[in-house]
């Protein structure tokens, strides 16, 4: 679902995006449109990006294509998802140990839009770093 | 005393010498090698038949070349290896009229040359790999008279003999030509051996294609060439043993600088977050905003036009 959604191209264009919403949660997938962990992550983001309009954006950008973040945000992963209001980086704390970003494909879109809304209303607040409603960590698995 | 072909060559061409009947006619030109060898302008560039440095435009012969070198490594002594590919090339590859095998005592090699065209190549003019070039002492004169020309203090007898001393010169003079013998052994071996990897070929090829030059070309700029295209394995770790590198250290045999431990570690961690922040504090680092990254990457983006 990658068409569906837009693109960011280059640099100034992911500067633009996030300085451009004043009152909104800019959502910034990092990775490939042709990886199957973006993928999955993509038709999330599609199924959600509707529902969530009034509060948040999302973006699509090629790493490979904008290499200018890589380093930066430690964009490791084939699939990295970020979250910014207001031109500022909004943390997450998802149980995971990496409060940064969602490095891994979210299938649900409910617990999509609440993660987003959770980001949205903290950052609102002036948080930084908010609490995710549901712990990601390993812990409950093993 | 038989006449060498490159002057038999000259000589016939000049009419001097009939074709087949040589033998009679030497005596009365015995003057004319001085006058093609040596000629009578003092401009011009003089070497010594043996040196293996003649034909390198930055290099004067001096008394020590002539002393030293004297004619050169006699034919007759070469070894059999050589001669014996020198046949089976010459045996698949047979030269086309008008060409001469001619010996270069100073390099030790044979090389072939066309008198009418006065071109040379070290490889029969037939062989797929050959270079057919210009002779090099013409292109060695030729740009030594260009170098005297424009640098007025330009002068190659001082910086290569008298700077130095005759022994430094001399021990200078017999690494490279046993480096240069090295060389060629593993060069025509690998030539032979049919090339087997990828790699070899090409770097035999790089080599070829310097050394087959060298007659028509000046060896000093080849040689820098090679310094700086082609550096085998062996020579860096020689580099690296001259400089005290340790021998296991990756800067010994490769290019990389030379570092501590830890040097190639903080380079990778620079990201946009504190690196120096631990513990609870490590997982409550935000990154950058993107426009902060732009500006700290220098400003405006690669591709800013494409707006």
């Amino acid at each position: 679902m990658s068409y569906m959604l837009p693109h960011l191209n280059n640099g100034w264009q992911v500067d633009q995006a996030i300085l451009a919403e004043e009152d909104r949660v800019v959502v910034i997938r990092f990775g490939h449109d042709w990886d199957p962990t973006c993928m999955a992550m993509d038709e999330t983001l599609y199924k959600v990006v509707n529902k969530v309009k009034n509060f948040a954006v999302v973006y699509l950008v090629d790493t490979t294509e904008v290499p200018d973040f890589n380093k930066m945000y430690e964009l490791y992963d084939p699939c990295t998802v970020m979250f910014f209001f207001r031109n500022k980086h909004i943390m997450i704390d998802l149980g995971t140990g990496n409060n940064n970003k969602i490095n891994w494909p979210i299938t649900d879109g409910q617990e999509l839009i609440d993660i987003v809304e959770t980001i949205y209303r903290g950052a609102r607040k002036g948080r930084g770093l908010v609490v995710s409603p549901k712990d990601y960590s390993t812990k409950y698995k093993y | 005393m038989p006449l060498p072909p490159a002057l038999l060559a000259k000589l016939q061409q000049r009419g001097i010498v009939r074709s087949n009947a040589n033998e009679e006619v030497i005596a009365e030109d015995y003057e004319s090698p001085e006058t093609k060898e040596k000629p009578a302008t003092v401009e011009d560039r003089e070497f010594a038949t043996g040196c293996p440095n003649k034909n390198n435009p930055y290099h004067v012969c001096v008394d020590f070349c002539y002393d030293h070198w004297m004619d050169g490594y006699p034919e007759e002594r070469l070894n059999e290896d050589y001669l014996y590919r020198k046949r089976r090339m010459l045996m698949h590859y047979p030269l086309p009229e008008g060409w001469l095998e001619v010996y270069d005592a100073g390099l030790r090699r044979h090389y072939y040359w066309n008198p009418d065209t006065d071109e040379v190549s070290w490889l029969s003019p037939r062989h797929p790999h050959a270079v057919i070039g210009e002779a090099a002492p013409k292109l060695a004169r030729e740009m030594h008279s260009q170098m005297r020309d424009t640098d007025k203090d330009f002068d190659p007898a001082r910086d290569n003999y008298r700077a130095r001393g005759g022994d430094a010169d001399r021990d200078r003079y017999r690494e490279r030509d046993r480096d240069r013998e090295r060389d060629r052994g593993r060069d025509e071996r690998g030539r032979d051996r049919g090339r087997d990897d990828r790699m070899d070929r090409d770097r035999d090829r790089d080599r070829d294609r310097r050394r087959r030059k060298s007659p028509g070309q000046s060896d000093s700029d080849s040689d820098e060439a090679a310094a700086k295209l082609d550096v085998t394995d062996r020579d860096r770790l020689k580099r690296a043993n001259r400089k005290g590198i340790d021998p296991m250290d990756p800067a010994a045999y490769s290019d990389i600088k030379v570092g501590k431990w830890a040097s190639g570690l903080t380079e990778d961690t620079k990201t946009g977050v504190d690196v120096t922040a631990g513990g609870p504090l490590f997982q409550q680092r935000p990154y950058p905003a993107p426009g902060a990254i732009l500006r700290a990457r220098g400003g405006r983006p690669d591709n800013e036009d494409e707006q």
